[in-house]
């Protein structure tokens, strides 16, 4: 359960960070450009990790499973965090 | 410490979650709360996270600690299963040697049926070289040796193949050894989890 617990906390933290970046965004213009900036090569990033995860992997030393959890939830918690923000 | 996670992680949520829904985005102190409790927020959430990954390494510790003691535990019942079979046969020998070396055997009045008796309750006690009451205790202390093995290797993060190629000595294939090394691993871990 405290493994459950640590997982679930952790992606909460990575949900709360990403509606921090959505809160910001809405701060200011400037500020609204910056995070796109930082969204689409974060999205960039995350389809290049798709596609080179035989190397990252090995690199990594994780499992393919494992590897294709953290970027399904990394997603998931961009999603979820900058959704809270957009409909609050 | 439980409760200390339960109330951080509740915390984090309700900081996060509220201040965006109650408060208004127009007004320049609401944001400033908003972004304060959202920074709140997080730190709960880390917190929290770290709190139970400390727990969850306590736990695992505790019944690594759990499973070596009964590993002790089962490789003494044996060892002692082992000694005193040993004495035992040893115990009847000399019996056996004592009482065909004594004046009364000479005399005769042993019976040669009581020599033959002895003779062969020596002979059931020590026959078989490997009994199959110890080979299943072996068994057994060899599964608790390999499942500590395992666990203490999944907690440093390696993955099945190395620790089948680590425990059993075979690397990764079709063959058969690999296959049932790869299925006593699947078992040994099914086990692990009930345990947990």
């Amino acid at each position: 359960m405290t493994r459950a617990m640590h997982l679930i906390n952790a992606f909460l933290a990575g949900c709360i960070a990403s509606s921090f970046l959505g809160w910001i965004a809405m701060l200011n213009p400037i500020a609204f450009r910056i995070i796109s900036a930082l969204l689409c090569t974060a999205v960039i990033v995350w389809g290049l990790a798709w596609i080179l995860d035989d190397t990252l992997t090995a690199w990594l030393k994780i499992s393919p499973l494992n590897w294709q959890a953290i970027l399904l939830s990394s997603l998931a918690m961009l999603l979820i965090g900058l959704g809270v923000v957009l409909c609050s | 410490m439980l409760l200390k996670l339960f109330a951080l992680s509740g915390s984090a949520l309700i900081l996060w979650i509220a201040p965006l829904y109650a408060l208004d985005k127009k007004v320049a102190w609401h944001r400033a709360v908003q972004g304060a409790s959202l920074i709140a927020a997080f730190g709960c959430a880390i917190e929290a996270s770290r709190t139970a990954k400390n727990l969850a390494k306590a736990e695992a510790y505790e019944n690594a600690k759990q499973a070596m003691i009964i590993g002790d535990l089962q490789d003494e019942l044996a060892q002692s299963a082992y000694l005193s079979e040993q004495e035992r046969r040893l115990q009847n020998q000399h019996y056996l040697e004592s009482l065909t070396n004594s004046p009364a055997s000479s005399n005769g009045s042993v019976g040669s049926s009581d020599v033959e008796r002895l003779e062969r309750s020596l002979a059931l006690s020590s026959t078989p070289d490997v009994p199959v009451e110890r080979s299943t205790q072996n068994d057994a202390v060899l599964r608790s040796e390999r499942l500590e093995r395992i666990r203490e290797l999944k907690a440093l993060g390696w993955s099945k193949a190395k620790i089948i190629d680590h425990i059993w000595g075979v690397s990764k294939g079709g063959s058969a050894k690999y296959k049932s090394a790869e299925s006593e691993y699947e078992e040994l871990l099914a086990q692990m989890e009930d345990e947990a």
